[in-house]
């Protein structure tokens, strides 16, 4: 197994800043650091996830002058995304079949999602709320990273893509014992919920009486939407300005009341039964069905900051009696 | 060569005694600062405080918002409705840092021309002091 | 007193004046509880009263028109509850209050980070409306689960000492706790006040604020919902709870509430027969700040 010293790490990372856009979290979100020691790690997760540096939260599409000519904004440059972790690189793996299609590719998502390095850091210590081993994951899967990294007190050990390795300067060492042993811990921390058969179980609710039980205490805040780091619904807006202006794409939440109002008035998801089923079956029902994989990573953000502390697993496990 | 800071107020004015004090001062030909741009208002009691809010937000150096006095109200009771709106958004622009200066309020009556374009000094003096507003402006250009 | 709440809540259940009843239960995460619906009587064993029902559960009885619903409400909730009465939004006769007196809730995120439990954690991880609340005990009530507790004065401490700052600070606090906001709208759910069916954020005639993060907007978006609850903010905190960014809305939210008491004094909730602060006047209103 190959290793490296951080301080080498950091050194060589400094090094690329500039050739390459660098993210790596800074305190509650991910962002752009211009030098490593902008990194700051507060808490396991960051609040915000690594959606942002994809799907940022507001996103200009383009912009237009008093001649009415258009100018699009995509970026090209080359990125690495250091210090997430692996159910947020999962989290990645599963917005790309929505976002990066063969037929309608969105170009935004794409420039910045084409020429990113993913190194990810396991966990050595997850939180209570985790169950990301629910969804064939980890706390040190490597599966949607170019490369894992298990972080100790001097170093890195490293498992991924050689050249990436040997970019940096990681050296053949003794870290395979200590990586086993800190993954198996890790690994019995977090909780697994069952997952088997939770298609077709949705697929059996017959009316919403089940959703009412569980959604009566949800005040639809949309918090859990903007920290998920799979959810990616969005709103367009115009904004005029002096001397042009421009349409952006911003963060919305399908757990809001007039998500799906229309403008006549009507909206078909008024009552907040509605718009929690909605949530649930998108994650384990309708995603899966069409892209084979769950819109969930059980990263465990939701669960953590909802302020009614509404938890998606008691609900997964109340669907399986 | 250095040109002087010309702000740009609001001027909120009521319809009954306010906006006639302007006419007053007009038809007198009172002098006063051309800083001040007037809306009229039916009463100060419609002044919703978000117009205060939003006026900061466009990027306007300073708000005035005049209305009759307590007592002389074309609609009986509009600004003393209004006086208590009046006393707390601006406690709390002062509380969060945007100067006191920047929002300011008269009584003036139909017959006040004199004190309208007294004030109108004041206030345009008050503000060129405190400089052009930076604080809570949102974005005027697309290519900046 | 624990038991008290639960049999009452069995009581009313039982003979039918109520068809459920709004408590608190245990959370699924540490040091947290959470809001619970019960309909059986059997099931009211599950209610509890601790340092962690954090959340102003007023917010739900709009959700059950037509019925008559209990709730276990302390001094902010039943403060709530006056408030929503005053403005209409539903009846006395359609509320059952089991009061409960308060002593306040611990901040459970500085707890989680100081790596407290609940049997070590003390009064400095009070939150700091509950430090200086004013109505510990109930309102209104049906019920009470105990015997009343003393009543501090109102106060405000930490705002007095924020407004003692120099204005660029005051603006540097302002501006560096409001670009957290990711406008993720949690802290105006969570409000019992904040019923409107169309928010301002909302309304796209005129539109007031626009969907990005800039500092103008972020700004605008809390001190307007601040400004909108002049008058009817019950101090609860349930906002600043909610917010998964942290951000000290209590600062703006507080000093309205303060002013409010200074000027007018006028506190809301506590009277069910009086009308809100903005919508009357007296003549000697205090106006020295006008020309």
């Amino acid at each position: 197994m190959k290793k490296i010293k951080k301080e080498k790490f950091y050194s060589k990372l400094n090094d690329l800043i500039g050739e390459y856009r660098v993210y790596a979290p800074k305190g509650d979100r991910i962002g752009e650091i211009r030098n490593s020691t902008d990194i700051e790690v507060q808490t396991l997760l960051t609040r915000l996830s690594a959606k942002s540096v994809f799907l940022p939260q507001n996103e200009e599409l383009f912009r237009w002058d008093k001649d009415k000519k258009i100018k699009i904004k995509t970026s090209e440059k080359k990125t690495i995304l250091f210090g997430i972790r692996p159910c947020d690189a999962s989290a990645i793996a599963a917005l790309d079949p929505t976002f990066d299609t063969k037929e309608f590719p969105d170009t935004y998502y794409k420039s910045r999602r084409t020429n990113t390095i993913i190194i990810s850091v396991g966990c050595n210590e997850p939180e209570e709320t985790c169950f990301c081993s629910s969804f064939n994951s980890g706390p040190f899967d490597d599966s949607h990273s170019d490369v894992l990294l298990m972080e100790n007190s001097t170093e890195f050990i490293g498992v991924g893509k050689e050249e990436i390795l040997d970019l940096f300067g990681f050296e053949e060492g003794d870290g395979k014992k200590e990586f086993e042993k800190i993954k198996d811990s890790a690994e019995k921390k977090v909780q697994e919920i069952s997952l088997s058969g939770i298609k077709e179980k949705l697929d059996s609710v017959k009316d919403t009486s089940f959703f009412k039980d569980i959604s009566n205490k949800c005040i639809n805040c949309g918090a859990c939407t903007f920290l998920c780091p799979t959810c990616y619904c969005f709103d367009i807006e115009d904004l005029n300005r002096v001397d042009g202006g421009k349409r952006v794409r911003n963060w919305d939440s399908c757990m809001f009341k007039i998500y799906t109002c229309e403008t006549s008035g009507n909206n078909p998801r008024k009552e907040e039964e509605l718009r929690m089923r909605q949530r649930i079956m998108h994650k384990f029902n309708y995603y899966p069905l069409l892209y084979d994989v769950f819109g969930c990573v059980g990263c465990g953000r939701c669960v953590l900051y909802c302020p009614v502390n509404f938890d998606i697993r008691s609900a997964i496990k109340k669907l399986g009696d | 060569m250095y040109k002087e800071f010309e702000p740009k107020i609001a001027a909120f004015l009521c319809n009954w005694c306010s906006y006639a004090g302007a006419d007053l001062a007009g038809v007198s030909r009172l002098q006063y600062p051309p800083y001040t741009r007037v809306i009229r208002i039916p009463c100060s009691g419609r002044i919703n405080p978000f117009y205060i809010i939003r006026a900061l937000y466009e990027g306007l150096d300073g708000v005035w918002v005049s209305g009759c006095h307590p007592g002389d109200c074309h609609y009986q009771t509009g600004n003393y409705y209004a006086r208590r709106r009046f006393a707390l958004i601006k406690n709390l622009l002062e509380f969060i840092g945007v100067e006191k200066e920047r929002v300011q309020f008269s009584w003036v009556s139909a017959s006040e021309g004199g004190k309208f374009s007294e004030v109108a000094k004041l206030v345009s003096e008050d503000i060129k002091k405190i400089g052009p507003a930076q604080k809570m402006i949102r974005e005027k250009r697309v290519n900046d | 007193m624990i038991d008290k709440i639960r049999k009452e809540a069995k009581r009313i259940l039982e003979e039918g004046i109520v068809s459920v009843v709004i408590g608190f239960e245990k959370g699924s995460i540490p040091l947290k509880s959470t809001p619970v619906f019960i309909d059986d009587p059997k099931e009211t064993e599950k209610l509890i009263w601790d340092k962690f029902c954090e959340n102003n559960i007023a917010t739900y009885i709009r959700r059950f028109k037509g019925t008559k619903v209990g709730i276990v409400a302390n001094g902010c909730c039943s403060r709530a509850i006056v408030t929503l009465i005053v403005e209409a939004q539903f009846k006395r006769e359609d509320v059952y209050i089991i009061g409960v007196p308060c002593e306040g809730m611990y901040d459970r995120r500085m707890m989680l980070r100081d790596s407290k439990t609940e049997k070590n954690a003390d009064e400095k991880y009070l939150y700091t409306n509950c430090k200086y609340c004013a109505h510990r005990n109930p309102v209104i009530y049906d019920f009470i689960a105990r015997d009343k507790i003393q009543e501090k004065t109102s106060q405000f401490p930490d705002i007095e000492q924020m407004q003692e700052l120099p204005l660029e600070e005051r603006w540097k606090h302002f501006n560096d706790e409001v670009s957290k906001c990711i406008r993720c709208y949690a802290c105006r759910e969570a409000c019992p006040m904040c019923y409107c069916e169309v928010c301002f954020v909302d309304v796209n005639n005129p539109k007031w604020l626009e969907g990005i993060a800039q500092e103008s907007d972020v700004a605008f978006w809390n001190l307007g919902r601040a400004f909108h609850l002049a008058g009817r903010c019950v101090d609860c905190g349930a906002c600043e709870r909610a917010c998964p960014m942290e951000i000290k809305i209590l600062n703006l939210t507080r000093k309205l509430n303060k002013d409010v008491k200074e000027l007018y004094d006028f506190e809301a909730g506590v009277d069910i027969k009086g009308k809100p602060a903005l919508g009357e006047f007296r003549f000697d209103d205090k106006e020295e700040f006008i020309r």
